[in-house]
């Protein structure tokens, strides 16, 4: 059941930051962004530094949602 | 019983994705994914490979790809992870999955791999077929 309901939460996530990516590329665009219930909990354009941040206050990385945010310029294709 | 995968797409984002879970002896993690019909590759990112405690001083690199422009080492895990879904009826689904990981060429390059690339070869080995509806924003996996 507690599988389940992490799943819950994090597929939550990943919804809320598809559904809100527009107004968070507008302040995020060209960072990396970190969720957790429905929140950006911490940025940075390095993803080595956000991944510090991170462990710095305690989180634990492997069950936080991290995105690529592009810019308005830039479009996310995986082979280039 | 068939047993369905939801994909997330909207409208500002088009790519097919939803979160697996990834289970290895040494360790486990979450993981957004993005199914990638382009791909013929299964491929996770590096830091997910760090969290699940994989040996990967001990793994040979391969040739080098580009993902998303950057330079990466393609790493072979002899071994299979185990990759958990949930189920649109609120069931879990699990694999054992070899897939290939993605580890940057320098650690500080602008775009990094964060997604796991459910590929092809997942898609066949695991028998799913992939259903989507972009205009109405659904798709799914099924089995």
């Amino acid at each position: 059941m507690e599988l389940v309901n992490l799943f819950k939460r994090k597929i939550e996530d990943l919804r809320w930051f598809k559904l809100n990516f527009k107004s968070i590329q507008e302040t995020y665009g060209g960072s990396y962004i970190a969720v957790e219930d429905l929140e950006i909990i911490e940025h940075d354009k390095n993803y080595s530094y956000l991944l510090e941040k991170l462990k710095n206050a305690g989180y634990d990385t492997s069950k936080v949602l991290i995105k690529k945010v592009p810019n308005k310029k830039e479009f996310l294709v995986y082979y280039g | 019983m068939v047993k369905k995968i939801s994909l997330i797409n909207t409208p500002d984002q088009n790519d097919l994705s939803n979160i697996v879970s990834l289970r290895s002896i040494r360790g486990s993690t979450y993981v957004d994914f993005v199914v990638d019909t382009g791909s013929p590759l299964t491929i996770i990112p590096f830091q997910k490979a760090k969290e699940l405690n994989l040996p990967i001083k001990d793994l040979q690199g391969e040739e080098n790809i580009r993902l998303l422009g950057t330079r990466h080492k393609i790493l072979k895990f002899p071994k299979g992870l185990t990759f958990t879904f949930l189920c649109e009826d609120g069931e879990i689904l699990s694999f054992d999955y070899s897939p290939l990981i993605a580890k940057p060429c320098k650690e500080d390059e602008n775009w990094v791999l964060t997604e796991l690339i459910i590929g092809t070869d997942f898609l066949r080995e695991k028998g799913f077929k992939l259903f989507c509806d972009m205009k109405n924003n659904m798709g799914f996996l099924e089995e």
